[in-house]
């Protein structure tokens, strides 16, 4: 169960922009599992930290799962590029969280993080590997 | 040296050149500055360097005083870069690597880096394993060349002559980059597929995996559990046990789990990072209670720590700890050790600033 305050893909909120600019980060792909055979939205990774709207602007800030990740820039164009379709955005900044928060496996919805582990189980086992602990019992 | 007396092995050291005269490309600066912002992220603040001890040409007798001096680090293997795409000198020169090697024949191992681009390539392996007598081959998986980020992963055409070479040679080990993405080339040069790949298909070579922990971490386990030729080696990401200790226990709870402790490395990558602080932390570390329980995680035991620190990478370069023990016992630096009035010496305190001229 995710324990920190970032927007999660169940949130609900009451302005009507919020909702629909959340529904287009469920559709910006976090680049790194587009690599591998489940790709995984930013927002079900957990990397949305805080959606703000002020008017016509919108503020949004994404926690990296890692601070030396070179592919912001990616994921900040595709956010910008999907938010400012939206009618009534004019301007759209997407920030990256320095405040010192880290980002963990817990900020990843649930049903994705369990989905991944029992892949990677399964993986294992069709394979008919022991692990290691195992082994000398 | 652990209080037990087992030496501590660094399986990969740096003398890196962050100087503006250095730089050949654009995002050399860049860089340099995302590798200082490292010690920043990744170190306690009393082990941060001043820039002006970072932003340097470390020399071979500065990295020298840093491990053996500032650290309980007693043998390491050093790592020449192939960056030739952004630094002059490769960023870590093979010049600086023999040169340390020299200086200090009983303490340094050395992996020689190698652009499998080069029309000799393949001669420069077979030089510098029989001329040379490196330890191991040094590889990344990605170069910016004519614009382009191409890829050099280890299951590309241009890199299987090299490990042909390697294969053939009396060379045990090929050491590649990985986790850490860096420059715009894509994300998959970064993830472990092609020492999978490569690993299943050099039985004899063994595959040595940085910077473990990362990123794609499971992707390694599942590699470390199909192939025991693939080793992990904590450069930069044993600075995790410290600053981020939970994420450290997590990834040493995964490899004990699945591998155990027997193909895991310490290393310091050193001059970019302070060696001292990961040392501390593995050796001080306990498997948190709940992550023993909800992943089965062993506890990490004394003898997991021994092995990590120090023992797999001997073992690995077939070395005798008993005999690189005779070998360094009464040398300059156990003697320098024991004239210090507090060893180890405080960080970065055996640097000249400003830096001496060259």
């Amino acid at each position: 169960m995710s324990t920190t305050n970032h927007v999660t893909p169940d949130q609900e909120f009451s302005n009507e922009l919020k909702s629909q600019i959340k529904t287009e980060l469920g559709k910006v792909y976090d680049p790194c599992s587009c690599m591998s055979d489940h790709p995984i939205s930013i927002l079900d990774l957990g990397l949305v930290e805080s959606i703000d709207v002020d008017d016509d602007v919108v503020n949004i800030d994404l926690l990296l799962t890692s601070q030396l990740c070179t592919y912001f820039l990616d994921m900040s164009d595709e956010v910008v590029e999907r938010v400012e379709a939206l009618d009534g955005v004019d301007r759209v900044e997407v920030h990256q969280d320095t405040s010192g928060e880290v980002w963990t496996q817990e900020r990843m919805s649930d049903e994705e993080r369990t989905a991944r582990r029992e892949r990677f189980l399964g993986r294992m086992e069709e394979a008919d590997i022991t692990p290691y602990a195992e082994q000398s019992k | 040296m652990l209080a037990d007396g087992t030496l501590v092995v660094d399986s990969v050291s740096h003398c890196f050149n962050h100087t503006p005269e250095n730089h050949k490309h654009a995002n050399a600066q860049r860089w340099d500055d995302e590798t200082f912002d490292l010690g920043n992220k990744l170190l306690p603040d009393s082990h941060v360097p001043s820039e002006e001890v970072f932003y340097r040409d470390h020399s071979p007798e500065e990295l020298a005083r840093l491990l053996f001096l500032e650290s309980q680090i007693d043998y390491t293997v050093y790592h020449s870069l192939p960056l030739d795409d952004y630094f002059h000198d490769g960023y870590v020169s093979r010049e600086k690597g023999f040169t340390f090697r020299e200086q200090n024949p009983n303490r340094v191992g050395m992996y020689v880096d190698i652009n499998p681009l080069e029309d000799d390539a393949v001669e420069q392996v077979e030089h510098f394993v029989k001329e040379k007598d490196v330890d191991g081959i040094k590889l990344y998986p990605a170069r910016y060349q004519n614009g382009r980020d191409l890829s050099l992963q280890l299951n590309e055409r241009s890199v299987q002559p090299i490990l042909d070479k390697a294969d053939e040679l009396d060379v045990d080990t090929v050491a590649i980059h990985k986790f850490i993405p860096f420059a715009k080339a894509p994300t998959k040069y970064f993830r472990i597929d092609d020492v999978e790949e490569a690993a299943n298909k050099y039985p004899n070579l063994n595959f040595e995996v940085i910077h473990v922990g990362f990123s794609f971490l499971e992707e390694t386990i599942w590699a470390m559990a199909s192939n025991d030729n693939v080793y992990a080696n904590l450069e930069n990401s044993a600075c995790l046990v410290n600053t981020r200790p939970r994420k450290f226990a997590k990834i040493m709870g995964e490899l004990l789990y699945w591998v155990g402790s027997d193909r895991v490395l310490f290393a310091s990558g050193a001059t970019a990072l302070h060696p001292q602080p990961p040392i501390e932390g593995i050796w001080n570390m306990e498997m948190p209670e709940e992550l023993q329980a909800q992943y089965d995680y062993p506890d990490i035991t004394k003898e997991d720590k021994k092995n990590i620190l120090g023992r797999n990478g001997l073992e690995l370069l077939g070395k005798d700890p008993d005999q690189v023990r005779r070998d360094i016992e009464g040398d300059r630096w156990a003697k320098a050790r024991e004239e210090l009035d507090q060893y180890p010496a405080k960080p970065w305190s055996t640097y000249e600033v400003p830096a001496p001229e060259p």
